[in-house]
Formats: structure tokens, sequence, C-alpha cells
């Protein structure tokens, strides 16, 4: 329907979203015509019954009681959902205004001042909190994305149901009873209306923020709620940006309509007017009637165009910058342009781009937070703002001009610093719900204040002491980690009661310490020993103790003999060791003797024993025995893999010539993640930037944490690395992970190498990315014939790695610090956390790179994803032509599933392409080959 | 009450079975994402048939299985935990969860226990050894439930 059509492409509402749209956009005009009913009318009825000299004693009265419904609020959102506050608020608004229409249907207090009061308060209180529950409520139906498109549209909805009230005024069709009855009506509306959303629409809500009972916020909740907004430096700006506004709005009124009335008074035969006040009313009528038709305009057509083109960051300081322009002018100039900027920018874009605006931001302000700072704004700020400037004025009040300009530029400077803090705190928000594996012990008692460092020794002191013994090697690992001397001694003291086998473990763990070489603990160890006869402990502190060379070799000799391996290792280890303790001949018969019996171990059947060898081995460093660890590394004795690896991970020297590429090679084939983590340990020492590729090459199917490992050896082979990184990240033949992880690893060393290549690589990838996606829907429709389910699994695949590997890129060169969160959070099941990855990829990603990704990325039917394919002059190809563009795939995925159609289909020289395929291809491919070639 | 530190947390964690091998800096990183919800006696933590987004870990208290006509179906204590199978099968909660006494319980999201599962093999492990284990009492009660 063409009508429909133009409608979606005015509004920015997607295909099948129009209903959806409709219930909120008409939501927003019930509530709005209702609640501004209540308000003007109440405004109107009070200087009618009550006086405007009344009116001071009103508005204290607002803002007091706007501050106390402030906490109300507050607390409410805080235990209630937004649904079950605007129902009770609504409810609460009907009985009022029930309330009311009896009082002036039997005549009760119609002759005194009390009634209006109540109207008038009332009317304030029930719009001020029907907004603030309207924005809250519809934030659960929509993401940032649809916010950006459709806000602006609700907002629109609201001015027209103000506009409505005005219009009703101005006709005067109804007396006090029928309007009352009909703001009841419209209320009643709103609630039914609110319940059907409620039914019929789903929720994005956020999965991860909902809890079904109370959440504990780590002590009192008011110091909770204070922490949190001081440690997100955007929700301070955002609440001193609106702060301040709050007080421009004020400030340029009080300037402008004492402008407006000095003009009219020294100008009585001026064109605008004739120097009375009714002539002064008539220009104000007739600029705020422009203004609202212009804010109208604005708010449906332009706002979510302009948010879409240049982004939110641009629309930021046009407030701040008018205001500028009108209070610099205006200290200058007598001409009336400028106080018309002025009142431009109170009835205008303070409406109309602020407020939106505010709406947008608010999705960068932490999840925990987002309700309660717009209830601190909206219901706190204001009155305070008022009050403020009020105050403001009386002090400065023949420099309010100047006092407006200061206001102006701390506004647009806080505007600046809102848009350079806007990418971080949606990142923030993102991170905020990944788990940090890559962090340490150390990075997570470094993060902690001294007050939470000292109750977690505590707490760890309490669970060592009293705990069993996994416990006690919980707690002595997270000990050992503050590397605090004082706490050391009692420790060791506490463990003296430990068992052996408990000793044995936290023996490891100081080894692997700071505390390895201290005296305390070897002073401690040997004591461990004396008391302990249990042969496992003594065998495990002499091997500790010979490990630091702390054995005289003269005094275990006699171990040389012992059946325990572990006194048999420290024997060994401190001969070798015994060059530094005796005269060099000696020394060389212990070397000799030591080797002896190294061999013993080495050539042993005994798996512990070998495995004793292996780590002597590694003690040793010696280049020739790494030979011997590499050859263990594949040992179908996963022990023995794991002994051989952790000592090639000690060893200080590696041939990067010889032995480098042979531990390459065995990464290969193997399967443990501890043993693939100590042979990169082992390759962090080789500085050879020509073994890049290989690592590379290997780390395709790496576990996360192995690839982190990965990044930091290459990392640490420096600059040189550069070319080869570049290379593998523009080779489209190369496998998307491994081209990923060059990217990676380029972003950290070379980020401006990175970004010049980065268009052409993307924009390659996008490509790849739209022919997967588009075959996936299509296959089907133009081969009805064949059974494409198999094929169309392969093609979806392919299009979620490739988008992974765009949206990671995009992230290193955008200098994400988390560039797999960003695909995480794209691939996330809440469309929440969706809308801010594509949000963040917005920002860090050149303009014309986003919109050939923007249809990929974005919430929209994949028919209109089909079309912008289509738009771009591409056209379905036939199936033999899509599968000759799978078998030249970097993905082997689909060269196999190329190969394995045409043999299905029989395809006419199916077998000499697969052939011809398999010269380039590797041992995988080649087993699944040989099996078609056969069947 | 008082509030479990990030320590206290981990060392819960520690104490579950699926994540008992884990390192320390590991246990940390996911005791960090535990959110710490309080219930007060008789509320109901889900019911069944309700979508599920979290698993959950009891700190103190104790928690009631209730079958669908809300008969207890066991007790559970501090120490145990619950409700990861519907993250698992992706369906509706199978059954009801509710607290008789004033009950803190700490709880994990669906894509965190997923993201865990990635990068953790052995926890993984640990939650297959822990079915695995309860095959044969669920093979036992469908042999009961046959005859």
């Amino acid at each position: 329907m063409p009508s429909k059509s133009v409608i979606q492409r005015i509004f920015h509402i997607y295909p099948g979203e129009e209903r959806r749209a409709l219930l909120f956009a008409l939501l927003g005009f019930i509530w709005a015509f209702g609640a501004t009913c209540g308000l003007k009318f109440a405004d109107a009825l009070f200087l009618l019954h009550v006086g405007a000299e009344s009116l001071p004693q009103a508005y204290t009265l607002i803002a007091c009681g706007m501050l106390c419904l402030a906490f109300v609020l507050l607390y409410a959102f805080h235990h209630f959902t937004s649904y079950r506050i605007y129902l009770t608020t609504l409810q609460i608004g009907l009985v009022f205004y029930l309330f009311i229409l009896s009082c002036v249907l039997f005549r009760l207090g119609t002759s005194s001042h009390w009634l209006w009061f109540a109207l008038k308060l009332g009317g304030f209180y029930l719009f001020a909190v029907l907004m603030t529950c309207y924005w809250t409520f519809i934030d659960q139906y929509h993401h940032l994305q649809d916010a950006k498109r459709l806000y602006s549209l609700f907002s629109s909805t609201i001015f027209l149901g103000s506009a409505s009230t005005g219009l009703l005024m101005n006709a005067g069709v109804l007396d006090l009873e029928y309007l009352i009855v009909l703001i009841i009506v419209l209320l009643s509306l709103t609630y039914g209306w609110i319940r059907k959303i409620k039914r019929e629409v789903p929720l994005v809500a956020h999965e991860d923020s909902e809890y079904e009972g109370r959440v504990n916020e780590d002590g009192n909740y008011i110091r909770f709620f204070l922490r949190s907004i001081l440690s997100s430096r955007f929700t301070l700006l955002l609440m001193t940006s609106n702060f301040l506004i709050y007080l421009l709005l004020v400030i340029t009124e009080y300037n402008y309509m004492f402008t407006f009335e000095a003009y009219f008074s020294a100008d009585p035969n001026g064109s605008l007017g004739g120097g009375t006040e009714a002539d002064l009313t008539r220009f104000l009528g007739q600029n705020l009637a422009l203004v609202s038709i212009g804010n109208l305009l604005f708010g449906l057509f332009a706002y979510s165009r302009l948010i879409r083109r240049f982004g939110i960051s641009s629309l930021l300081l046009i407030t701040p910058t008018l205001l500028i322009i009108a209070f610099t002018g205006w200290s200058l100039s007598s001409n009336l342009l400028f106080p018309l900027i002025g009142f431009f920018v109170v009835e205008g874009t303070l409406y109309v781009i602020d407020d939106s605006n505010f709406n947008l931001l608010l999705n960068a302000v932490p999840t925990n937070l987002k309700y309660k700072i717009r209830i601190m704004i909206e219901s706190f700020f204001e009155p305070i703002g008022v009050l403020t400037s009020a105050l403001l004025l009386s002090f400065f009040q023949n420099q309010s001009k100047l006092l407006g300009l200061l206001l102006a530029v701390c506004a647009f400077c806080v505007g600046l610093a809102l848009c350079a803090n806007y990418l971080k705190a949606l990142f923030y928000n993102l991170s905020a719900n990944a788990i940090h594996f890559q962090r340490s012990i150390g990075d997570w008692i470094g993060r902690m204040s001294d007050k939470q460092q000292k109750i977690a020794e505590g707490r760890l002191l309490g669970i060592f002491k009293l705990g069993d013994d996994q416990a006690q090697i919980f707690a002595f690992e997270g000990l050992l980690a503050f590397e605090d001397d004082t706490i050391l001694k009692r420790l060791l003291n506490y463990a003296k009661s430990s068992k052996t086998a408990t000793k044995v473990k936290l023996l490891q763990l100081l080894e692997q310490s700071a505390f390895a070489k201290n005296p305390i603990v070897l002073d401690a160890l040997q004591k461990w020993a004396q008391t302990d006869l249990d042969p496992h402990l003594q065998g495990s502190v002499s091997l500790y103790l010979a490990k630091q060379g702390l054995l005289h070799p003269e005094k275990i000799l006699g171990d040389l003999k012992a059946s325990d391996v572990l006194m048999l290792g420290a024997a060994i280890i401190s001969l070798k060791k015994s060059l530094a303790l005796l005269p060099a001949a000696k020394a060389s018969h212990h070397h000799a003797l030591a080797a002896q019996h190294l061999k013993f171990l080495l050539d042993s059947k005994q798996e512990d024993e070998l495995c004793m060898g292996l780590q002597i081995l590694g003690i040793e460093g010696n280049i020739h025995d790494v030979d011997i660890l590499i050859s263990y590394l594949t040992h179908p004795c996963l022990k023995l893999a794991r002994s051989a690896a952790r000592s090639l991970a000690q060893t200080q020297i590696l041939d990067s010539i010889r032995q480098a590429p042979l531990i390459i090679e065995q990464l290969n084939r193997i399967g443990d993640s501890d043993v693939r983590l100590s042979c990169l340990k082992a390759l962090e020492k080789v500085n050879d930037s020509s073994l890049v590729e290989d690592i590379i090459s290997a780390s395709l199917h790496f576990r996360p944490n192995e690839r982190r490992m990965t990044e930091k050896v290459i990392i640490k082979m420096g600059l040189r690395t550069i070319p080869a990184l570049l290379a593998i990240t523009r080779n489209t033949k190369a496998p998307d992970r491994s081209r990923l992880l060059a990217g990676k690893i380029l972003g950290r060393l070379a980020l401006p190498q990175l970004r010049v290549h980065l268009s052409e690589i993307i924009q390659q990838e996008i490509e790849r990315a739209y022919f997967y996606f588009y075959h996936y829907h299509t296959v089907d429709k133009h081969n009805p014939a064949i059974d494409t389910s198999m094929l169309k699994d392969v093609l979806i695949t392919g299009y979620q790695s490739v988008l992974d590997f765009i949206i990671q890129l995009l992230g290193v060169a955008g200098e994400a610090e988390d560039e797999e969160l960003l695909s995480r959070s794209l691939r996330s099941r809440n469309p929440k956390v969706r809308s801010q990855a594509v949000e963040m990829l917005e920002k860090t990603c050149e303009t014309q790179i986003f919109r050939l990704l923007q249809p990929l990325v974005d919430e929209i039917p994949s028919e209109e994803k089909i079309r912008s394919y289509e738009k771009r002059g591409h056209s379905p190809l036939t199936f033999t032509a899509l599968l000759d563009i799978m078998s030249q795939s970097s993905a082997q995925i689909d060269r196999i599933i190329a190969a394995a159609f045409r043999h299905r289909l029989n395809l006419p020289h199916w077998r000499e392409m697969l052939r011809q395929q398999m010269s380039q291809e590797d041992e995988v491919f080649h087993n699944f080959a040989y099996e078609l070639l056969d069947s | 009450m008082k509030s479990p530190t990030l320590i206290d947390k981990a060392f819960i964690l520690k104490r579950m079975p699926p994540f008992a091998s884990l390192d320390l800096d590991l246990l940390l990183s996911i005791a960090n994402k535990l959110a710490l919800v309080i219930f007060d006696s008789n509320d109901d933590i889900f019911v069944a048939g309700e979508d599920a987004n979290r698993m959950y870990f009891i700190v103190s208290g104790q928690v009631h299985i209730r079958g669908e006509s809300l008969e207890i179906l066991c007790e559970l204590n501090p120490g145990d935990f619950f409700g990861e199978e519907a993250l698992f099968n992706n369906k509706p909660r199978s059954y009801a969860a509710s607290v008789p006494m004033e009950t803190q319980i700490l709880t994990l999201s669906r894509s965190n226990l997923y993201s865990i599962l990635s990068e953790c093999p052995s926890v993984a492990i640990g939650f297959l050894q822990l079915y695995a284990t309860a095959l044969p009492f669920r093979s036992l009660k469908r042999t009961g439930l046959d005859a």
C-alpha cells in the first residue's frame, strides 16, 4: 500500500511496527490531553476564584510537594514496576477528579479557596508524575535505536494533546462539570489503553537487570544510590546539564520578558504594537503559535532524521550555542532578534530538542540508575532550579544577561563533555554485563578500596582458620595475592595445623607466589618438614628448597638412592645447582651424577618418575633438553604432556629457527588447554616475527583465554610483526578467526596502520555478509526442488562469522576496550543491549562504513535487508554459481558444503573439480573428499 | 542480614560442584556478576510456566521446590543451587520455587552462565557430571511410572 509506505517513511516506522507505534502515540495523546486539561483549566480557575496574589503560595506548595513526590517516586520505582506505578497514579488521578466532580456538583467548598488550590496542585502533580510514568513505561518497550526513530513522534503526540487542550479552552464550549467528566473519561481511557499495551506488546526489558526479589545493594540504599551516581561521570554530567538548562530556562525567560516589556512601553507607535499590554500579549501569542507549530513539525519530521544523520552529539550543543549567541548579542545590541532567539529557545528547542535528547541520553546512564535519574531530574531539579535561579536573579539582577551568558557557556562545556563521555558510558553499560575473565586475583584486589581489602583479608583469614582443606587452599591463594608481609607470618602459623595433603598444595601456591624466596616462608617450611614426618610432605619441602638452591649438595647425596621420587628429584636438582656452592671439580662430579640419575628418571616407565625427569629438564633449561620436552607434548598421557609443557614454559632459551616451529606444529595437534597455554608461554621467549603467520594459523581453534595468550605472545614480538599482521588481516583467503586475531594485535600495536586499510577490508566483508544473508533467505525460493537445509545452515553461520569479524575489527579500530563484547552484545537476546552495541558502532566507525553496515545490524525485517542488497545491483545467483563462489570461500565449511552439493546433485565434472580442489586443501578436506569420491 | 562480599560470593561458588574446579581468579570474575536478592518469608522466587532468565545459589534460608499442584518436591538449603535447567533447555520453568523464611539468594543471568560455559569448559563438565549422577534415579523413576 503506497500510503502505508509513505507514513512509514515520514515517521521512520519499520514495516510491521505500525500498530505498536500507533498504540504508544495514541497513549501519549490521550494522557497528555487529559492531564493538560486538568493542569491548564486549574490554572485559569485558580486565577478566577483565588486570584494571582495567591500564586506565590501555590508555587511554594508545588515546589515543596514536588520534592516530597520525588522521594515517593524514587521509593516506588525501586520496589514496583513502572506499569504498576503508572496504573496506580491514574487510579489516584481518577479518585481525585471524581472527588472534585462531587465537590462541584454538590457545591462543596466551591466558595472557599482550598478546592481551587487542590485542583491546581493536583493537576500539576498528576501531569508531572504521568509524564515520568509515560516515558519510563514506554522505555520498557523500546531500545535506543527505536528511541532515536520514534520518541520524537511520541513527544509530538504529547504536544498534540496539549494543543487540543488549548483549542478546547479557546472554544470555551464545556462547563466545569463536563470538563471534569472529560478528564475522567480520558484518564480512564489511558488506564485501559495501558492495560491493552501490556497485554499486546512484548517487553524488551533487560534480562540482566530483572530480579524477582528485593535486590540487595550492599548496605544503605541512599548511600548506594549516591555512590552509583558519583561513580558514573556521564550521569553526573547529564544531571549538571539538566540543572543548567533549568537555570537558563528561568533566566532567559526573565530577560526576554523584561526586554519585550521595555521595548513595547518605549515604542508606543512601533509596528509591532501600541504600547499596551494587549499588544505585548498578542505579540507573544503570535510568536508562541509559530514556535508551537515549528515544534510540532520539527518533532514529527526533523528530529529523528537529524539524530540518525548526525548523531545525538551534534544536537546537544544547539541550545547552548543559541543561548550564547542570544546573550552575547543581547548585551551588545538592543535589536529584538536576540531576545526572540531566547524566546525561541525557551518555548522551542528546550522542549523539542533538549527533552528528546534527554530521553535518548538516559540510555547511556547505568541501567540501575536510569529511572531514578529521570525522577531526580524531573521532580527534584525543576523546583530546585527555579528556586536557585530566583536567588541568582535577585543577587545579579543588573547582570542577568552576563549571568545567562556564563551559564550558557557552562552548558556548552558540559554539552561537549557529555559528547566526549557518551561512547564511554555506552561501553560501560555494555561491559557491566560482561564477565572479566582476563582479570587476575591481583587485579580484583587492586580494584577494592582499602576498607574492602581489609574486609577481604579478614574474611579469607576466617575461612582459612575455620575451613576444611578446600577452603584453606582457596583462602591461602587469595591471601598470598595480597602480597602483605604482615599477614604471611600469621598465615604460615595457621597452616601449621593443616593436613599434610593441604600443606603440599599450599607449597605449590607458595612456589608461584611473590613469597617464594621469602625467609619467613623458607624457615616455616623447614619447620614443617621437621615436625611433620610424612614422606610426601618431606619430599615436597626438599624439592621446594632445592629449586630455590637452598639444599647443600653434600647433605642430600644419600637421597639419590631414595625410593621417594620427590626426594630423588630434590637431590638431582641440588647437585645440578652445586656449582655455586662447591669447587669446580666437585661440582662437575655432582653434575655427572645428577645427569646419570636424571637419565634414569627419563628412561623410567613410571609416570611419576618420568614427570619428575621432565620437571628437572625445565629447571635446567638446557637447549638440548628442549627437544626432549617438545617430543612429550603430544604424549597420550596428559600428565606427562602437561609436565613437559610446564617445563618448556620455564626454559629460558628456545631456538626460534628449529624448536619454535616444532612447538607451533605441535600446537595444532594439542587439545588440552593447559598444554597449549604453557606452549604459548614458551613461545613468548622467541622474538622472531617470521613465526607470526604460523602462530596465528595454529590459533584457529583456540579457546578465548588461549587466544588472549596468543595476542600477548605476538605483541611481545614488537613492531616488526606489523607487515605480517597486516597481510593476514587483508588476506580474504585466510580464515576469519585468524584474520581477526591478526587485526586485533595490529590494532594494539599500530592502530593508524589498521585504520588506513580498514575501509577497504570492511567494505569487502560487508559484501560477503550481504551475500550470505541474501542467499540464506532466497536460496529456497529460487531452488524449490532442492533440499537446501544444510546449505542454509552453512550460509547463516557464514553470515554470523563475517558479521562478527566486521564488528570486532571495527571495535579494534574504534579503540573499544573489549571488541568481543561488542559482537557478543550484538548477538544478545536482549534488544536493549543490541541497540546499545549498534550505537557504539555508529560512534566508533566512519559514517560511510556505518551506512553500509546499518541495514545488517539494525533491527529491521529481513525483507528490508534483502531489498537493500538488491538496491545495490545484486540479483540471486544460480545454484551452480552459488556453489562456485562457496568453493572459493576462505571458510572450509563453505568449500566442503559446495563439494557435497555438487556430489549430491551430480553436477557435471564434480569429480574433476573436487580433485583439483584437493590439491590446495588440508587433511580434513581430503578425508571428506575421499568419502565423496568413494561413494 | 549482612550481605556477602566478593570473597564470600567466590567462596560460595567454590562450594558448588560445577564451579569447584575453578581457580580463584575465575571465581572472583564470576562472583562479581552474582546479584544478591533477598526474598521475604513465603515469597515466590518463580512459578511454573514462567520464562527463565536466571539460576540461583542459596546463601542462607531455605527454598521449597514445588510441583504443578504446589506440593513440595524437595527442600533446598544453603550451598544448593537451582533453576539452571530452564536456561539450558530454553523452556519455561517446569516447577515453582518459594521461600518459607527470609532467604538470601545469589543469582546469575543466562547470558553470564553461557559466557562462563564458553570460557570454562570445566563448568560445563561439572553440570554434565551432576546430571549424569542423577540419571539412574531418573530412569528408576520412569520405570516406576511405567510399572
